[in-house]
């Protein structure tokens, strides 16, 4: 191994000699310092909507028990719109609960999708839908712009420095005249190449968790071993891959800059292309519809449903005799009508709500099967899930929030159609909001597979690279 | 003289396989981006036509009701795509779609198209627009990289220079000959898209001026590629080694099209902070209830108008009046809340203008942030347009909002139950929008075109440096 160790220094001195190397490892580290500040800038802001969301909740609830105590006391005989002791009016507006998503402990290293969906989500007896909740004021273009965050760091700018590194590993030696004088040594091409790409990889690899580890611990809010042991293995592998790539090239390729061209167009392909195709073709194959045409049907299921509220109240009455308050149906007051309205216009319309996920997790599905087709997906998608902001998670807090929901209707629903009163004590029987965090092992279940594919990826490009060495490469890089 | 070189580049390009694949590539990504988005671009038009149809179809059948609840009721109206959209649309999907036209008060635009995307879409958001704003300079680049240093390492250029060709007129045919190998891609595509146009009729009159629009598109993306050609050659005939021209020509690539826009919203962000939607909505609230500078609060204000109303008309009692008050009431209720609507939508959208300015401010440093909005103002999906929109749907409002309360006023008497009749709803007209001409669309882009006339003089200055001191080195 000795003269492998004395190449692998060599080739060490010759990057700490080059000024791409020093001009690549100053980007790496300020790029990746400046997108953990922007994702824990990112991260505290939506923590800062939570805070406020619970500390608005909690003070709204103070204020409702309080008021409902004075009606109690027969103090104040509010209008029946205005009583917090009427279900209809506690299960909405006054006693709303929010459900909230709380930020992960590793959320600063990737934006994702959570400056598009907001954390905080109403629940109300009327609904709760997380796509349509009102989302925090931002500037569209912002948005359009898409976040500087570690995730787009590795997945877009890693690979051109990566690339800037290798893409003559071979071929600047022999246009120096001096691969001749290393293969002239004791040493195969297969070893002179892993060696050097050992070198760079390893040099671009301490760097990147390096700068990325240290600004999560100084800007991040800290550091998870595990997710960052997960984060670091991701970048390793995705780096292993370009590196395999640009010594394949080196390998069947001529001079430095046609390899420079052929690397930078297989960058466009692996990270724009096919990443770009994947995404149209699934909103092709499974077209979300527009949500315009759901404004419009919303309305007329309303109509109708008011049209037959009286029916769709004796419906309900004939289910669940033991409901019925004194008198007849038709003297339900309106609170109750209202109510049976929007659970029925709900049911009716559940359907077709569902169709816009049914097309959303269609689509995911179709980039789950086609995410192989290029590392950069499967880089993105780990990313994502591991920072907790991906599609999984979203996915997630909207289910619960669905289940949520229905328990908070569950909960109103007798109270509203029999009839009753809430009593201040009853607050503390209210269903209350808490997310059930992903678990480790779901992390890891999401995350693992494209790490794996990942190495897969890596560990191609460098056999390939090698097995071409071995086919005669050896006499073939002899000049 | 200048025709041979501009010949010999073209048939040297054409010849080369990395154009053949890139151009390929590129081409290829054109024009399937251009049909996706027209696809898209006729589906999103057909859905706002017909819910808006739908919803139009519900005000007017309504039925019997008192107007106020119709008020309530209100109208959706939903934003018409302009036809140019398939070719950068912009902010559209990170805007809502749809709003609500009801009393009392201005409410946001909602359903996001992007809410219905999975991550990936944000991130591998492949438009007309980032084909020609991010792919077509990266294939520049890799053309023209080599053009002057390439030469020099085959030792072609010394030969040329030594049988008296001038060097600037080499360095113009050069770029004329990259401009021509271009055009075998860029003007099938222009004429694609010149027919999609035609197709797209006029897109639900979001825009006016649309062939008038599309030339100015293509002299400002023709603008941006002449940018990135002579800033290639330039660098080119600079560099040490056709590797070096290359690195410096990535870098600027990265830093222009990838780095500047997400820095700059990153400036724009802390530059000129936006509220949260707690504290706008927090702020509207109490401008509603307490008043703002000189106006009083609410309680005080309704007394104040029904004391000088009663005093007016010399009564003692509402119910005396000639008209009923309640819709008096009303509509001075409106007419205060519109006040406080525009003080506050106008303070934040001047805020968001100021950051688009900022943008606009540094595209002096990265062309891209240029090309981009006057891209987007030009296709009427920046975020101008959507504010015009919404501020003529916030009239329409409004109009709604008088017509109902004067019918208020002139057909019932206070205090008693009023039910209005349904041809009452036929008396508000139907929304229609009329989108602006390309004057409007233009006038905030001066910084733009500004940033991008500046770095066009840059690229021929740096052409013409690089020309003079390639003769002079060899």
């Amino acid at each position: 191994m000795a003269p492998m160790r004395r190449i692998l220094t060599h080739e060490v001195r010759g990057l700490f000699a080059d000024r791409i190397v020093w001009i690549s490892a100053v980007a790496v580290v300020l790029l990746s310092g400046y997108a953990v500040h922007v994702g824990a800038r990112a991260t505290e802001a939506h923590r800062g909507q939570v805070a406020t969301a619970v500390a608005e909740e909690a003070e709204r609830y103070i204020l409702l028990r309080a008021a409902m105590e004075e009606v109690h006391a027969g103090n104040a005989s509010p209008s029946a719109f205005q009583d917090p002791t009427r279900p209809y009016v506690a299960g909405r507006g006054r006693g709303q609960r929010y459900a909230v998503l709380p930020p992960t402990s590793f959320q600063a290293s990737a934006v994702g999708q959570s400056d598009l969906f907001p954390p905080v989500v109403p629940v109300l007896l009327d609904g709760a839908d997380p796509r349509s909740t009102r989302e925090e004021i931002e500037n569209p273009v912002h948005l359009l712009s898409g976040p500087l965050d570690l995730a787009f760091v590795v997945t877009f700018l890693l690979p051109l420095l990566a690339l800037a590194l290798s893409f003559d590993l071979l071929s600047r030696e022999r246009e120096q005249g001096t691969l001749g004088l290393l293969l002239s040594q004791p040493i195969s091409a297969r070893r002179l190449t892993l060696a050097k790409l050992a070198a760079r990889w390893g040099l671009l690899f301490l760097l990147t968790a390096g700068a990325g580890g240290l600004a999560f611990v100084l800007l991040g809010g800290g550091l998870t071993p595990d997710r960052f042991f997960l984060w670091a293995a991701i970048v390793g592998g995705y780096l292993a891959f370009w590196m395999g790539l640009a010594a394949v090239v080196n390998v069947t390729g001529r001079d430095s800059s046609r390899n420079a061209v052929a690397l930078a167009f297989l960058w466009l392909v692996f990270v724009v292309l096919i990443p770009a195709g994947v995404q149209i073709t699934a909103a092709l194959v499974h077209p979300v519809p527009s949500r315009a045409e759901l404004v419009a049907l919303e309305r007329e299921e309303v109509r109708q449903v008011q049209e037959q509220a009286s029916a769709v109240l004796a419906q309900y009455f004939d289910d669940h005799p033991e409901l019925l308050p004194e008198g007849s149906v038709d003297a339900v007051d309106f609170q109750t009508r209202a109510f049976a309205v929007n659970q029925e216009v709900r049911s009716r319309l559940a359907p077709v709500r569902a169709r816009y996920r049914e097309r959303l997790e269609a689509q995911r599905e179709w980039i789950q099967t086609f995410r192989w087709l290029s590392p950069t997906i499967l880089t993105y998608e780990a990313l994502v899930e591991l920072a907790g902001t991906g599609d999984g998670r979203m996915e997630r807090f909207e289910g619960e929030i669905e289940a949520f929901h229905a328990e908070w209707v569950a909960f109103f629903e007798p109270l509203i159609y029999g009839n009753r009163r809430l009593a201040p004590e009853d607050l503390d029987r209210l269903p209350s909001w808490r997310f059930d965090e992903e678990g480790d092992r779901e992390v890891w279940a999401a995350v693992l597979p494209g790490l794996l594919g990942l190495l897969l990826f890596a560990g191609g490009a460098l056999g390939s690279a090698l097995g071409l060495l071995r086919d005669g490469g050896d006499r073939r890089w002899t000049p | 003289m200048l025709r041979a070189i501009v010949r010999k580049e073209v048939r040297e390009t054409v010849r080369d396989g990395r154009f053949r694949w890139g151009a390929a590539l590129v081409g290829l990504l054109l024009f399937l981006s251009l049909a996706a988005g027209f696809a898209h671009r006729k589906e999103v038009e057909r859905a706002h036509a017909s819910a808006q149809a739908m919803s139009w179809a519900q005000w007017l059948e309504q039925g019997d009701k008192n107007p106020h609840s119709a008020a309530h009721y209100g109208i959706y109206v939903f934003r018409p795509v302009s036809s140019l959209s398939f070719v950068d649309r912009g902010v559209d999907p990170y805007m809502g779609v749809s709003t609500w036209l009801e009393s009392h008060y201005q409410n946001p635009f909602e359903n996001r198209a992007v809410q219905d995307t999975p991550a990936l879409a944000r991130f591998a958001d492949l438009t007309a627009a980032s084909t020609l704003q991010l792919l077509v300079p990266l294939l520049i680049l890799l053309l023209a990289f080599r053009s002057f240093a390439g030469e020099r390492e085959q030792g072609t250029l010394r030969q040329l220079l030594s049988v008296g060709v001038n060097p600037r007129r080499l360095a113009t045919g050069k770029v004329l000959g990259v401009g021509a190998a271009l055009a075998i891609l860029l003007v099938p595509a222009a004429a694609v898209g010149a027919l999609a146009l035609l197709m797209a009729g006029p897109g639900g009159g979001a825009t006016g001026d649309e062939g008038l629009r599309y030339i100015l598109l293509l002299a400002t993306y023709l603008a941006y590629f002449g940018i990135f050609t002579a800033l290639a050659i330039g660098v080119s005939a600079l560099a040490s080694s056709s590797r070096t021209a290359l690195a410096l020509l990535l870098c600027f690539w990265i830093g222009n099209g990838l780095l500047a826009p997400r820095i700059a919203s990153d400036v724009a962000r802390s530059q000129v902070p936006l509220p949260s939607s707690l504290e706008f909505q927090a702020g509207i609230q109490a401008d509603l209830s307490q008043g703002f500078d000189a106006h009083p609060p609410r309680e005080l204000r309704q007394q104040i108008l029904r004391d000088s109303v009663l005093a007016a008309h010399d009564v003692a009692d509402p119910a005396e009046l000639p008209f009923n008050f309640a819709g008096l009431s009303l509509q001075s209720g409106e007419d205060f809340a519109n006040l406080v609507f525009d003080r506050r939508f106008g303070a934040l959208g001047r805020r968001v203008e100021e950051q688009l300015e900022l943008h606009r401010r540094l595209g002096l440093l990265a062309p891209h942030l240029s090309v981009r909005s006057l891209s987007m103002a030009l296709t009427g999906t920046d975020p101008a347009h959507h504010e015009r929109y919404a501020g003529a749907a916030e009239e329409h409002r409004r109009l709604i909002q008088r017509i109902l309360n004067e019918d208020i006023m002139a057909n019932s008497r206070f205090g008693e139950t009023y039910i209005a009749d349904g041809s009452l709803w036929a008396r508000v007209p139907e929304f229609e929008y009329q989108g602006p001409g390309i004057r409007w669309s233009l006038a905030g882009q001066g910084t733009a075109a500004a940033g991008l006339l500046v770095w066009l003089l840059l690229g021929a200055i740096l052409t013409r440096v690089g020309a003079t001191a390639v003769a002079r080195r060899a």
